[in-house]
């Protein structure tokens, strides 16, 4: 039995012109869920919302909200409402016939209306300032008149395209603890477009990670951060960091890894045999660092330079330059680093455990990185 | 030091608005000043006299003409105001919302502007050979067998004026209307859409709305440009279309200066108050 929030998209598919925006989409989201769909610009995420939405339609595939399919269903009739990025008030309009815009759209009556509207303004704060216009309004009031005029018409799913980019980090990191609350207030689904990670990870109950049109993997929080499937994933999500080399040869139920550039690397095999090539991971809190010398022949052990030391309190993050000019990342528990600290400059090796190796699939597709966020 | 500086500066912006200022006083107040000085003048029905009076005023307000005048030139500006109002609506909504390509969107907006590539007067004089008797619609019409008479209110009519008004003057609705629209943010209609308005509604409660700025300097232009018009109703009115900016010409071709003058006073003072009331009611200046 549907639920009226469940969201289902099966093999959807759109295509501008000759630019296929997205592709091989299959996703279920269950009611009340609060999804993320996290990816760089240009990865199709919008295009995706858009799609639920009903701004698009699909070229190929079908959206189903609540158990019914949505395709060729108005925008406004789906059960969804959507959060617009500029959030697209009405300059013309008060703040309280913003929020009323949809029940004057219904025919209510305008005595009635302004009493709904002024109901949901007080639920996000914003009774004070009904009578006035968007534009006399700060940034963060604006989102709130935008997420009262989506609320007012009773969504079964709210779609939120980049809720929090607008606004500063401050704000940011109040609003999204205020979005997840209303959220769970409400019962229903969110779907949440954002290309910022933490802000993916610190709300959402699932996350989408998305890259060039198709979804690259989709999990808990957790999973998405701790069990990258791809190596897109891991470098997108950041945290890691990733190697790929040949297997030679297993030892001990342990595959040895031969890097390009000769590193040694012992890693369960996760069912590769010797020859097949291997890409996997290393979460950066798990390296260790050791002054440098002698490396060059242990297992998983990588000699380098340190290139910069920052601290962060409980944890300090340290970037290595390798000779043959990659990074390698390690956060260093503020405890074991400070008993035996690395200076810039220094020769250092970082080292870690073999059963702290994560095997992961290649990319598909091109990387379409942007930096690192965690 | 500090007073060398500001008194510099003083004289630097003066010197700034100089040629505006000189430009102004020169073609706007002295015309208008003189216009003034000449409107209390005595007319004595043949010449104008060096004596100071305001006949010339208590004639405007007493004379039935006036009143008639003022009427015929009020109809000409509403029936073109709303046929230009509604073209030129509908042309910038194509342009802006129907049209994706940019470049087709100048090349047609280029192509109004053609007409305005020739003089006025020609402009005007083209519309004989279509309208007249013996002309192109009237042949067409009797060929086709719809009349066996060639239509007369065609040519030398109010008619053939409106005509020739709507031409000229929808760009001047048009572009204005077309600028406001360019920039609604479409995300705007999308939200509209959202919170389950139909297209109609889209239009009256979003785009209107904020089509407005434009709709009220279009009908400064629009209502400016009737009101002065005396060439189209000269050509293709056939003297039939008694305006006040006709009467106007009338008497100055007349040598009637003093109320031509007085004429000239009072339907700048209206037109002011129009245009005044225009802009109390919508804000322009967020356009401008």
């Amino acid at each position: 039995m549907a639920e009226p929030g469940d969201v289902a998209i099966k093999d959807v598919k759109k295509v501008f012109g000759p630019t296929v925006a997205i592709e091989d989409i299959n996703l279920t989201i269950p009611n009340g869920c609060y999804c993320c769909l996290l990816g760089p610009s240009g990865c199709g995420k919008t295009t995706l919302l858009r799609v639920i939405a009903g701004h698009e339609s699909p070229t190929e595939g079908d959206v189903s909200i609540g158990g019914q399919s949505v395709i060729g269903l108005p925008t406004g009739r789906r059960g969804t409402s959507m959060m617009f990025q500029s959030y697209a008030l009405f300059p013309h309009l008060s703040v309280l016939d913003n929020v009323a815009f949809s029940l004057k759209m219904r025919g209510v009556h305008k005595h009635e209306r302004r009493k709904k509207a002024f109901e949901v303004l007080k639920r996000v704060q914003l009774d004070t300032l009904a009578d006035r216009m968007p534009a006399q309004l700060l940034g963060g009031q604006q989102q709130r008149v935008a997420l009262a005029r989506s609320l007012i018409t009773n969504p079964q799913v709210l779609l939120l395209d980049e809720p929090l980019s607008a606004l500063d980090e401050y704000l940011r990191l109040q609003m999204r603890a205020e979005l997840k609350f209303i959220q769970i207030d409400l019962g229903i689904t969110f779907i949440h477009v954002t290309h910022t990670q933490p802000e993916a990870l610190a709300i959402a109950d699932l996350v989408v990670v998305m890259d060039t049109g198709h979804i690259e993997q989709i999990g808990t929080p957790r999973e998405i951060y701790d069990q990258p499937r791809t190596t897109y994933v891991a470098n997108f999500m950041g945290g890691w960091n990733v190697f790929g080399g040949t297997v030679a040869g297993l030892e001990n139920n342990l595959a040895v890894v031969k890097g390009p550039a000769g590193e040694q690397f012992s890693l369960a095999p996760n069912g590769k045999r010797a020859g097949d090539d291997i890409d996997f991971g290393i979460r950066r809190d798990k390296l260790h660092l050791a002054g440098g010398g002698g490396a060059a022949s242990a297992h998983n052990a990588l000699e380098g330079t340190v290139h910069a030391i920052e601290y962060q309190g409980n944890w300090v993050k340290v970037t290595i330059i390798r000779p043959n000019e990659s990074r390698i990342v390690a956060v260093i528990e503020d405890q074991e680093y400070f008993a035996n600290p690395a200076g810039v400059g220094d020769n250092v090796v970082a080292t870690w455990a073999s059963e702290d190796v994560r095997v992961m699939e290649k990319a598909m597709g091109e990387q379409n990185l942007i930096g690192e966020a965690l | 030091m500090a007073s060398t500086r500001s008194s510099l500066q003083r004289f630097s912006a003066a010197f700034q608005i100089t040629p505006l200022g000189v430009t102004m006083l020169l073609f706007l107040i002295g015309p208008v000043a003189v216009i003034i000085w000449m409107s209390f003048h005595k007319f004595n029905g043949f010449m104008t006299l060096d004596e100071l009076t305001v006949a010339n005023y208590v004639k405007v307000f007493t004379k039935t003409l006036t009143l008639d005048n003022y009427l015929q030139t009020a109809k000409m500006v509403a029936i073109t105001w709303v046929v230009t109002l509604l073209l030129g609506f509908s042309i910038a909504y194509f342009l802006v919302f129907d049209l994706i390509k940019l470049r087709t969107k100048l090349l047609l907006f280029m192509l109004c502007i053609v007409p305005f590539w020739t003089s006025g007067v020609i402009r005007l004089v083209a519309w004989v050979p279509f309208l007249g008797k013996e002309g192109i619609i009237n042949q067409v019409l009797i060929g086709i067998g719809i009349t066996d008479e060639p239509f007369q209110f065609l040519l030398f009519s109010e008619f053939a004026v409106l005509l020739s008004y709507v031409q000229i003057f929808t760009l001047f609705m048009m572009a204005p209307l077309f600028n406001v629209m360019a920039r609604i943010n479409r995300d705007l209609i999308e939200a509209a859409r959202d919170n389950g308005a139909s297209s109609w509604q889209i239009l009256w409660n979003v785009i209107v709305p904020l089509c407005k700025p434009g709709i009220a300097i279009g009908t400064i232009f629009v209502v400016s440009l009737v009101v002065s018009d005396f060439t189209a109703i000269r050509i293709l009115g056939g003297a039939r279309v008694g305006t006040i900016s006709m009467s106007m010409s009338n008497q100055i071709g007349m040598v009637q200066y003093p109320p031509a003058s007085a004429n000239a006073m009072v339907l700048l003072v209206v037109l002011l108050l129009i245009v005044g009331g225009i802009m109390r009611v919508v804000d322009v200046r967020k356009q401008l």
